[in-house]
């Protein structure tokens, strides 16, 4: 992927923080290594097969970097200690529902200042041991459009975290999913009919008649499978249905509820 | 500065992996707190650990991300 790197960029960088500004603070969290992760806008989960993990249009990461946040008055919390659940309560308590007031970039020192309109402040810039190819933050940015610091320049590109920009990705995880499930509990996957459109996105078979009809309901909050149970005989008919939260599935969870769903029917 | 080599060693499998870093350490963190621990200190995963890790994701992904 095409990235700019250097003095250059700034420009460019300016431009695209200026458009966080405005934006509510509603993602605080950490991610593996005590990253501290800051979002702004709308807040919504990751993409399949993440469950539960919080993302939002514009999302910072410390990566390598120090971090530090403010309320104003005197220091909240910082990298020089253990990043806990303790630790991010006190963060979100001030920085959660706050609108951005100020993005300040140091070209020069490659630090991000992002000031609340509380007067709080989240700072990520450079730190200790850090070498020139390591990032010292990253912001993912509406668009795709990526920004990342390191001491040895600054670069913007666009990156491919957006899996589901088509579809195709998310629908390929999901069908996996499914075909795994299949696996696990032995039963024939067959393809829905193409009349069936959206309202069907795989059939699971088994021996003895039963069909059940699964459906990704993904704009459902939380996301979710309905899986509608029918037995063929004469006639097929519909005995019963589920809704599976999809966060909480994994092919093993999912393969013992359709093994229960198929002893009950 | 233990932190810092846990995620070089993410991000290493990451690329090997040809996974999203972020997105991989994400993923690694949801495992830990899900209960899903390594065999390192607190949890940790070690480097074979990680390789599975990133196998896992990546089976998953219709083609595993690109390195953000």
């Amino acid at each position: 992927m095409e990235a700019l790197m250097g003095d250059d960029t700034s420009p460019l960088v300016q431009a695209v923080l200026e458009a966080l500004a405005g934006q509510e603070c509603t993602v605080v969290r950490d991610s593996y290594a005590e990253q501290l992760v800051i979002g702004f806008g709308s807040p919504s989960r990751a993409d399949w097969p993440l469950r539960s993990t919080s993302r939002a249009p514009w999302l910072v990461y410390s990566r390598y970097g120090g971090w530090l946040v403010g309320d104003g008055d005197r220091k909240i919390a910082s990298d020089e200690k253990t990043l806990n659940d303790r630790v991010l309560q006190r963060i979100r308590a001030v920085l959660l529902h706050q609108h951005v007031q100020q993005v300040d970039f140091d070209s020069d020192a490659k630090s991000l200042a992002i000031s609340l309109e509380n007067g709080a402040e989240v700072r990520f810039g450079p730190s200790e041991g850090v070498d020139e190819t390591e990032e010292l933050w990253a912001l993912e940015a509406p668009s795709a459009l990526l920004i990342e610091a390191r001491l040895g320049g600054v670069s913007v590109k666009r990156h491919a975290r957006e899996h589901d920009e088509t579809g195709l990705s998310k629908a390929a995880a999901l069908h996996r999913l499914v075909r795994h499930v299949a696996e696990l509990t032995g039963l024939a996957l067959l393809e829905p009919p193409p009349s069936a459109g959206q309202a069907l996105d795989a059939i699971l078979a088994a021996p003895d008649g039963k069909l059940l009809l699964v459906q990704f309901k993904l704009q459902a909050e939380p996301p979710r499978v309905d899986i509608r149970t029918i037995v063929v005989g004469d006639e097929a008919r519909e005995v019963g249905s589920t809704e599976l939260p999809l966060p909480e599935l994994t092919p093993a969870t999912m393969a013992a509820r359709v093994r229960r769903i198929l002893s009950a029917a | 500065m233990a932190r810092k080599a846990d995620l070089r060693q993410v991000d290493a499998i990451a690329r090997e992996f040809g996974l999203d870093r972020r997105e991989f350490g994400d993923y690694l963190h949801e495992l830990k707190r899900s209960g899903d621990r390594g065999s390192e200190a607190n949890g940790d995963f070690t480097t074979d650990e990680l390789r599975e890790r990133a196998r896992m994701l990546h089976e998953e992904r219709d083609d595993g991300g690109s390195d953000g």
